[in-house]
């Protein structure tokens, strides 16, 4: 049992970061367009 | 002799390149952070292959070979996961900061030189006894490979990596990284089919090592546990994969030789996917690596000592192109994490020792000058304790590279997103940390072992904890450090945004599409010739 818990979760653990990768970005984006709606310029941040 | 040859003639290309890119270097900021115009690739180079070294050809190899490969994955899915966290909690801040070392990084956001002075003695110290261990490991495996002595092995590392390193900075190191990234990941892909073909063949060969006499226990998801083994009981086991695990995940999110690489980011958009690339690599490598070193056992089960196992296979089971490939792929490991570490801490020791307390700005000229020199220095001192030292490739880098998980781990994070860190809080929190782990240690000398949930990197983690949040009840913090965090928190808008971001939006499909493809490997190439009987 054991065993197949390490075989799904080895490739497991890649679709979860998968899951965690898209929400840092979507809520990077969301970021992005509220700078935008404040400053329209072509180039913010560092 | 074709070893040798084979090595001899990586060794070349990486000094050329070195001696090429020295005349490229032009300011300090390409010789600290590459000029920051590293792309995706170079930058997932640099962060695989400054992570991956002897401690993972050797050492892990040899603890996977005495009975540990699936505890040792156990433990790779929780380190791994340090990439995607560590980029997107960290890495990319600090980049957004400019800073040209990560101590830099720490000084400005707490407008504190003490709190500077800290990480970076923290960095010299930490990854000098890295570097040492590393080095030390590729010297043991040139020996073998050469016949010459250890102390001319010794030499002979530290003279192709040093050279690189001294000359071209952080621009060569990001090159060969790269160069070597793709040297030990053909080799650990390519030696696979052919360790399993030696040791009876597909599935063969894997029913044979989960049924080995003298492994018994090798293949289960615990490794080999019970009295008179390296691990208690099962569940024992599984706890020191986890928190190893996580220990490794902060390294890898906020050492400063993982850390430091998105500094060289020609974007926000290359670090992340960077972090995702290295994520897949990591745990690629790993899986075909240590199901390989599992069924070596099968063949020849009195390897010693045991870190030599994936030289051994490389010199007697595979085709010898292929074990050129690997030597040299083991080598470039080395020499990669070897050249890192060394330009990170001539850079600590310039930017943030000697130009601080000299109370100086040195001009640009003046601070490449002084980092090559304060590189030449610190390598020489590396090679003496190297040559008086004897090697302990796995644990003693273990130890190292676990220092900056508890001593820099929570600072990192907070310094990021709380507005409630002082700069005392800073300091105490980087010293306690430090010596927290340090103390741990030093209770095995007196005969005091500890628990597993325990051991010396989570007494670090909790007095680093600790006095992060006592030390913010003291001191009060600056306008100018409220003014830095304001600007590492703005989200940067590139000219071409639109396009970067339609890009990177594909890296999460990436990661899944992986993740199912490795489901598949490990259900075909583990579990299902495991259960076959």
């Amino acid at each position: 049992m054991g065993e197949l818990i390490f075989s799904l979760s080895y490739g497991g653990s890649l679709i979860v970061m998968g899951w965690i990768t898209k929400v840092f970005l979507i809520k990077m984006k969301r970021n992005q367009e509220a700078i935008k709606e404040k400053a329209p310029i072509e180039k913010v941040g560092m | 002799m074709a070893f040798l040859i084979g090595i001899i003639v990586s060794f070349c290309v990486y000094v050329s390149i070195g001696i090429f890119l020295f005349r490229k270097v032009k300011s300090s900021e390409e010789y600290y952070v590459s000029g920051r115009s590293g792309n995706t690739l170079m930058i997932t180079g640099t962060l695989v292959a400054s992570f991956l070294s002897t401690v993972s050809f050797m050492g892990e190899a040899g603890f996977s070979y005495e009975g540990y490969p699936i505890l040792l994955l156990i433990l790779v899915i929780f380190n791994a996961s340090g990439y995607i966290f560590g980029v997107f909690l960290f890495g990319r801040y600090l980049r957004r900061s400019k800073s040209l070392t990560v101590p830099e990084f720490f000084g400005n956001r707490f407008h504190s030189k003490k709190v500077r002075l800290a990480a970076a003695i923290t960095t010299i110290l930490g990854i000098s006894a890295y570097l040492v261990a590393v080095t030390q490991g590729a010297a043991v495996l040139l020996a073998e490979v050469s016949g010459v002595s250890y102390p001319i092995a010794l030499i002979i590392m530290w003279l192709v990596y040093s050279s690189f390193t001294i000359l071209s900075g952080a621009k060569g190191v990001m090159v060969n990284d790269t160069i070597m990234f793709f040297l030990f990941s053909i080799a650990t892909y390519l030696s696979f089919p052919y360790i399993i073909k030696s040791a009876g063949g597909f599935p063969n060969a894997i029913t044979k090592a989960a049924n080995l006499a003298e492994r018994p226990d090798l293949l289960s998801w615990h490794g080999i546990t019970g009295s008179g083994a390296t691990m208690g009981t099962p569940w024992e086991a599984l706890a020191w994969a986890v928190i190893m695990g996580l220990v490794w995940g902060i390294v890898i999110a906020v050492s400063p030789w993982q850390s430091s690489r998105y500094l060289m980011a020609k974007n926000e958009h290359v670090a992340i996917r960077a972090g995702v690339w290295a994520t897949i690599s990591i745990l690629s490598v790993y899986l075909f690596l240590h199901i390989s070193i599992s069924t070596i056992t099968t063949i020849k089960a009195d390897i010693a000592p045991t870190e030599k196992v994936f030289i051994w296979a490389a010199m007697n089971i595979v085709p010898t192109w292929l074990g050129v490939i690997i030597i040299s792929g083991i080598m470039a490991a080395a020499l990669s994490s070897c050249s890192s570490f060394l330009q990170i801490i001539g850079s600590s020791i310039t930017r943030d020792i000697m130009e601080q307390s000299r109370n100086k700005k040195y001009t640009d000229h003046h601070l490449l000058r002084t980092s090559r020199i304060s590189m030449v220095v610190i390598s020489l001192i590396i090679l003496l304790i190297g040559l008086f030292q004897p090697p302990a490739v796995m644990w003693i880098g273990y130890f190292a590279a676990t220092l900056f998980a508890a001593s820099w781990g929570p600072i990192a994070i907070s310094s990021v997103f709380s507005k409630k860190i002082t700069k005392e809080g800073a300091f105490w929190s980087i010293v306690f940390g430090f010596f927290g782990v340090i103390l741990g240690e030093s209770l095995g000398m007196f005969g005091i072992s500890l628990p597993v949930y325990f051991n010396s990197v989570i007494i670090g983690l909790i007095l680093s904890i600790s006095a992060l949040i006592i030390g913010s009840k003291y001191g009060v913090i600056t306008k100018e450090e409220r003014e830095f965090q304001a600007n590492i928190l703005q989200t940067p808008i590139e000219i071409d945004e639109q396009k970067e971001m339609n890009i990177t939006r594909r890296y999460p499909a990436y990661l899944m599409i992986s993740g199912v493809m490795i489901i598949m490997v490990t259900l075909m190439f583990y579990y299902w010739p495991i259960n076959m009987n």
